[in-house]
């Protein structure tokens, strides 16, 4: 007897919708049997159980090196934590140890029970974040189960239109699940921020979860819809419901496809202009990613994580090999890299900063590495030495006076010189630029356009100082926004010094991503805007469908707006004016 | 007699998403560097803060305020590191 519809409501975790087949996916079972030991065999009980680690921290480090290249460094970063549990000396290995030495049993049971331990420790925490965190205990514990075995699971292949239902999908199970096949997720278990809902997203494929009892009740084969808008999936659903879905899904596609197919293209005007299309990265997977969305040159390199992650300030070498791989993989497009950007507010480990009553006007940015100059020489020798591979450009942040930018190029003309004692391949001529985000860079932009070869303008930063509203005070969230009028007139008035003195005018902050500031920035002629990788396939086809000549008449009229709520007013009209071209 | 070197500090989590994820990561990963032994306070519970399950098994979120002790010789060193790095708020993106 063939069972009829059945509806199962979850937890929306990926958006989309999706019709496909139900792959069952079964994990392999690891059932644990207690088994008591001679006082002989604790020993060798103990090294198969170091060296069942030891397999199983190799092949987390595989993983974590496959996801990092293949999704991105933040979906690797859970298998980092899988490797922290089993480097646990206080909380995991000690406590197996004692166990199989004192209570004589194998090692299995031992993992088995301490690990489980934690794991219901975690699931009675009240936090959902700690909750979930148990299964990270429980696939880590499978894991070790498994390499106790001296094995470890392969990989599985749903076939071609899957939709993958499970019980649960832990870390090391979406790792070693080809996605390229499959249309969307289903699973019982799970919550908003569990592994599959951040994996589904990431890789935009539509996913549920939260479902109870589906996995179950489903066999494999049975058609099935997944509504990751909804939370819904529909199991054997009748003719009408399927074949409404399928319309929805193929528009789905081609609407992500023919936005991928701007990300190629150039962003020029209809009229010709072309403004250049870039990204903000702060490391090398974002980059493969931000290149794939089609951008055409880095508009801002975040160089701080090359610090947090380091245990000490990085070397020159170590500085030089970083931003080779940028460089290297960019070509001849722009790679513009901004110096080391801290302040009070986010210091390194190793380097104390005294505290300050107003960190966000205090000790940062260019004026930390001016007062320590050995830190910027070191990164400015990194950097002249990665651009004689390729276009890289220099950019200080948080500068506020011509006396700054005239130091700081002191600073780069004495590492030229050191490398060239040095006998160091590096480049002499490379461009040299500052972030504009303060209201005095502002007001001296004329004089600070006369003594560097480009601007970019930090938004965030720039409408919190122009404001005087600290951007993560929701008590004064009402003015901080980068449409109120007296930001717009402060980047207007450093568009036009960098055009008047010729040279580069970019943007860097979130203003610059913003698909109702677009056609502002257009219409002000800037050179270049950079943002977000995902943005950039949705900004160059706004940049296709409008004029500059429209854009301008834009800008006049915006400069007019007394108000907040006239700016937006004045852009949204224009916004819905747009009818997309074609790529 | 001699004595060991003692540090302690009490700091608040700023970051949002506390001493879990990531922030938990580089917390323990910070306080290997250093040879003392370190604990990890929050109200009546105590970690290890070179354990990473002991320390998710605080519970520390933000606003907490927890309480790091360290004894050894890099105490004192080990201390400002793990307080600076919360104040940092582990770094978290600009």
């Amino acid at each position: 007897m063939r069972a009829g519809p059945r509806e199962f409501r979850g937890i929306p975790a990926s958006p989309g919708v999706a019709v496909g087949r139900a792959y069952l996916y079964v994990r392999g079972y690891v059932e644990v049997e207690k088994r008591e030991l001679s006082e002989e065999e604790v020993e060798g009980e103990i090294l198969r159980f170091e060296s069942a680690i030891t397999l199983a921290k190799g092949y987390l480090k595989k993983l974590y090196e496959r996801v990092k290249s293949e999704i991105g460094e933040e979906e690797a970063e859970i298998y980092e934590a899988h490797l922290m549990i089993l480097e646990d000396e206080t909380s995991f290995l000690k406590p197996v140890e004692v166990m199989i030495r004192e209570q004589r049993v194998n090692a299995e049971y031992a993992v088995e029970t301490v690990l489980e331990r934690v794991a219901k420790l975690f699931e009675e925490m009240e936090s959902q974040y700690m909750r979930e965190r148990a299964a990270d205990v429980r696939d880590v514990k499978r894991l070790v189960l498994t390499a106790l075995k001296g094995k470890i699971n392969e990989i599985s292949a749903p076939p071609e239109e899957s939709i993958v239902v499970a019980h649960e999908l832990l870390p090391s199970d979406m790792a070693t699940l080809d996605k390229s096949k499959v249309l969307g997720f289903a699973t019982d278990k799970g919550g908003p921020t569990s592994h599959v809902a951040i994996v589904a997203r990431t890789l935009g494929i539509p996913a549920v979860v939260g479902l109870r009892e589906l996995s179950v009740l489903v066999r494999a084969g049975d058609p099935i819809v997944v509504d990751g808008d909804q939370g819904l999936v529909i199991v054997r659903p009748d003719r009408e419901t399927m074949k409404s879905y399928r319309v929805k899904m193929s528009e789905q596609i081609r609407e992500r496809m023919l936005l991928m197919k701007y990300a190629p293209l150039p962003a020029e005007t209809k009229d010709g202009f072309r403004i250049g299309v870039f990204a903000n990265v702060g490391g090398l997977e974002d980059l493969n990613y931000a290149l794939s969305m089609g951008a055409e040159g880095i508009g801002l390199l975040r160089t701080e994580f090359m610090y947090v992650s380091s245990p000490r300030f990085p070397t020159e070498e170590e500085l030089y090999t970083n931003l080779r791989g940028f460089v290297g993989k960019m070509g001849n497009r722009p790679v513009i890299v901004r110096t080391l950007d801290i302040g009070a507010d986010k210091p390194l480990p190793y380097f104390t900063m005294p505290p300050e009553p107003n960190p966000m006007l205090g000790w940062r940015g260019i004026r930390v590495t001016l007062d320590r100059p050995e830190i910027l020489l070191t990164q400015v020798k990194a950097a002249l030495r990665a651009a004689s591979l390729g276009n890289l450009w220099v950019m200080f942040p948080m500068i506020s006076s011509v006396e700054e930018v005239r130091k700081a190029k002191e600073v780069v003309h004495d590492a030229a010189s050191q490398l060239k004692k040095e006998g160091k391949e590096f480049r002499e001529d490379v461009k040299i630029g500052i972030m504009i985000e303060t209201p005095s860079a502002v007001l001296m932009a004329r004089d600070l356009a006369k003594e560097v070869d480009f601007f970019s303008i930090g938004t965030n930063d720039l409408t919190q100082y122009v404001m005087a509203a600290d951007r993560t005070n929701e008590l004064v969230s009402g003015l901080y926004s980068h449409f109120q009028p007296a930001v717009i007139r402060a980047v207007k008035g450093v568009v036009e010094a960098a055009r008047e003195a010729r040279i580069h005018v970019g943007m860097c902050g979130e203003m610059a991503g913003d698909e109702l500031a677009i056609p502002l920035l257009v219409g002000m002629g800037l050179d270049e805007i950079s943002m977000a990788p995902t943005s950039i396939p949705r900004a160059k086809r706004l940049v296709r469908s409008i004029t500059k000549e429209s854009a301008e008449k834009l800008v006049a009229e915006a400069l007019e707006a007394a108000t907040l709520g006239e700016v937006k007013r004045i852009l949204e009209g224009f916004t819905r004016s747009i009818s997309y071209s074609g790529p | 007699m001699c004595s060991m070197a003692r540090a302690e500090t009490t700091v608040q989590l700023k970051n949002k998403v506390g001493l879990h994820a990531r922030p938990a990561s580089l917390f323990v990963q910070t306080a290997k560097k250093f040879k003392s032994k370190i604990v990890v306070r929050k109200d009546d519970k105590e970690a290890d803060a070179k354990s990473i399950l002991g320390v998710l098994s605080l519970g520390a979120e933000y606003g907490h305020w927890i309480t790091i002790v360290a004894e050894g010789d890099d105490a004192e060193e080990a201390v400002q590191a793990l307080a600076s790095l919360v104040e940092s708020r582990f770094g978290e993106a600009e």
